[in-house]
């Protein structure tokens, strides 16, 4: 499951970054709680206070990488090696998160221990199959027995 | 004091805290020699098991993990010049030529000497520097405990990754996400988003899951064609003559200064053991009489980085647990264990919960002795571990994160919000933003937005309280020192126009 590497820019990356960082820092300012502007965000007692300093602290930063990116002239990129590697995996770990919301997290811990063999490109199948109802036995025998921690069913368990 | 020590050994005479202990002790050394599992990941990987025991055993197995992750970081840095940890990355230089040499067991036996003596002595420090500052800690004011956040926080935001910019901005973002919850003065909702589930703000662990594990398993993900090669060339043979008491003499004054400065770096905030590991080794190469060797398979070369990044784990926990600042980003999961348990690290502490800080002294200096003998014990097993395949090993990681997670608070939103951590840790990772300062800004926002609050109330808004209190001013210089260098930096690099971006992203 190999594929060529992809290089983004770091200027870019970092621009995009500035950008990102910069609205939400704006969003913050804009949203100050319990206050009717920015003059009464001043005063300490309020809830906005500190929030008003984050928010300016984000902002400023955010803008000097921003002038920074632009300044830069050179540098070398962001290599994003095996890319669809990368997507198997967020997508094994999000779909996790639904099946632990709905089948539960022993089942899930099980295809999630197969799933992420085969995307690691694991090829001892018996093994694997193995690990994968030890890990959940295990993770059982911790948390609901031995630390009487009740473990997500989901809504299907 | 010594009273305090000796009823801090008999609190621990428990063998269920013995017994904890020695369990996170092995599963901190199984983890620290995965080359890829950080030490930081063991502990916030392993933290959610502490919420549920008392706070005498969860403390201990958790500073057991973290002392066994750090020093089993050598071995993978030895047998497959793979460091396990960013603090044995100087181990890996001469091990390794020792282990192709026909020298494994003697790196790891002097690798484990040497770690267990420096955090032995740095324990000592740690035992005799807390208190005292403690008592001196207590008389500062808000002012000055605000002065104190912010040096520590820009500190460590500079010192962290290569790039002093994206360190503060990590540091904005985390003191950003801090806010999300109650206000603590008027108790009034911030950035909850209506939501019940942020009410209490972001949780803590689960955040550091993410961050630090699920973007380790993305990153891995990459990377893990690469390691499956290195894996294959393993090597070393234990045959060689062992560390002999005469051997260990000669290395003593190496081991004694690389723990002078790894104890020194420790204590600053920013400053941990994968700074001190390469200090160390540039200075016993400096002091050696055999200079040649290093490199090539020189015993002080291994003894030197050992010693530097052990006698960190104890002075790491001066400024946690005297000022309540996590110099880096283990001690700020450990502070995260610590407040989970209902203890506020800082000045009080030692007032108001002497026996807890004993015990818990007398534990850093029971633990060094389990390692020791975990270790002696287990060297030769040790080499098993390190052929873990990824395959196997991740997929396991990944569960119990999960499970982890979910246990914190036994709450769904929890896996979300270590999902979201997990994405952002590879993003920062890979835009070259170092993660540290932006956990150490989620735990010192509290503590700065309250003494800034507070200084401003008693001086009626009038910032100059910052100026004309001595130690207000004194600090409020060093701020001023730090924030001038660093724009002077700064400013240079961009007009140079030499940067030289991270590729990899930050190791933790």
């Amino acid at each position: 499951m190999t594929s060529p590497a992809r290089q983004f820019s770091m200027r870019y990356a970092d621009g995009v970054t500035a950008v990102v960082l910069g609205l939400a820092a704006v969003a913050m300012l804009g949203n100050l709680p319990d206050v009717d502007g920015i003059a009464q965000a001043l005063d300490v007692r309020t809830p906005a206070f500190f929030p008003l300093l984050a928010g300016i602290l984000l902002l400023t930063l955010s803008a000097l990488l921003g002038l920074r990116s632009v300044l830069r002239r050179r540098g070398a990129g962001i290599a994003i090696t095996n890319p669809w590697r990368l997507v198997a995996c967020s997508l094994a770990l999000g779909l996790a998160t639904v099946g632990i919301f709905t089948v539960g997290l022993l089942p899930t811990a099980f295809l999630l221990v197969i799933a992420l063999a085969s995307v690691f490109d694991y090829r001892s199948y018996r093994l694997t199959f193995l690990v994968a109802l030890a890990c959940p036995l295990a993770v059982y025998l911790l948390f609901e027995v031995l630390l009487q921690v009740p473990l997500p069913r989901g809504t299907w368990g | 004091m010594i009273e305090h020590i000796l009823g801090g050994f008999l609190t621990l005479a428990d063998p269920v805290v013995i017994l904890v202990a020695f369990a996170g002790l092995v599963a901190g050394v199984v983890v620290g020699a995965l080359p890829g599992l950080t030490a930081t990941m063991a502990v916030a990987v392993l933290a959610p098991f502490t919420f549920f025991m008392e706070t005498l055993i969860g403390i201990p197995f958790l500073l057991a993990a973290y002392k066994g992750a750090i020093y089993a970081g050598s071995i993978p840095a030895v047998l497959l010049n793979t460091p396990g940890t960013a603090a044995a990355a100087a181990t890996a230089i001469d091990g390794n030529v020792m282990a192709r040499q026909g020298r494994a067991k003697l790196a790891l036996q002097i690798s484990l000497v040497a770690s267990v003596i420096a955090d032995l002595l740095a324990t000592f420090v740690l035992i005799l520097v807390a208190a005292p500052l403690a008592s001196i800690a207590i008389k500062f004011g808000a002012s000055e405990f605000a002065l104190l956040y912010l040096i520590a926080l820009t500190m460590i935001a500079v010192v962290s990754g290569e790039d002093p910019l994206k360190g503060l901005i990590a540091a904005a973002i985390g003191v950003s996400v801090a806010l999300v919850g109650l206000d603590p003065m008027s108790g009034a909702q911030r950035y909850t988003l209506g939501s019940v589930n942020l009410l209490g703000g972001i949780s803590l662990i689960p955040l550091l899951i993410g961050l630090f594990a699920i973007s380790e398993l993305l990153i891995s993900v990459e990377e893990s064609v690469q390691r499956k090669a290195e894996k294959d060339a393993i090597t070393g043979d234990d045959g060689g003559p062992g560390l002999t008491p005469r051997r260990l003499k000669s290395l003593m004054p190496t081991i004694l200064r690389s723990t002078g400065i790894g104890t020194v770096l420790g204590a600053l905030p920013g400053l941990g053991a994968e700074i001190s590991c390469w200090i160390s080794y540039g200075w016993a190469k400096r002091f050696s009489r055999e200079p040649e060797k290093f490199s090539k398979g020189s015993e002080e070369g291994v003894a030197a980085a050992e010693a530097g990044n052990n006698a960190v784990c104890p002075s790491a926990l001066i400024p946690m647990m005297v000022f309540g600042i996590p110099g880096d980003t283990i001690t700020a999961v450990l502070l995260g264990a610590f407040m989970a348990q209902g203890l506020l690290p800082g000045p009080l502490m030692f007032s108001r919960d002497p026996e807890t800080i004993y015990a818990l002294f007398a534990f850093l200096i029971v633990s060094n002795l389990m390692l020791f003998g975990f270790g002696l014990f287990a060297i030769r097993y040790l080499r098993r571990i390190v052929l873990i395949p990824d395959g196997l090993l991740y997929p396991v990681v990944a569960v119990l994160c999960f499970a982890g997670a979910y246990a914190v608070n036994n709450s769904s939103f929890d896996i979300l919000i270590m999902m979201v951590g997990g994405v952002a840790g590879y993003l920062m990772r890979k835009t070259g933003m170092a993660i540290p300062p932006l956990v150490i800004g989620m735990l010192l926002a509290p503590g700065l937005e309250q003494s800034l609050r507070q200084t401003f109330l008693l001086s009626n808004g009038d910032p100059s309280i910052f100026v004309t209190r001595p130690i207000s001013l004194l600090l409020t210089i060093a701020f001023a020192i730090l924030v001038a260098g660093l724009v002077i930096s700064n400013t240079r690099r961009v007009l140079n126009n030499n940067n030289r971006p991270n590729q990899q992203g930050v190791s933790q």
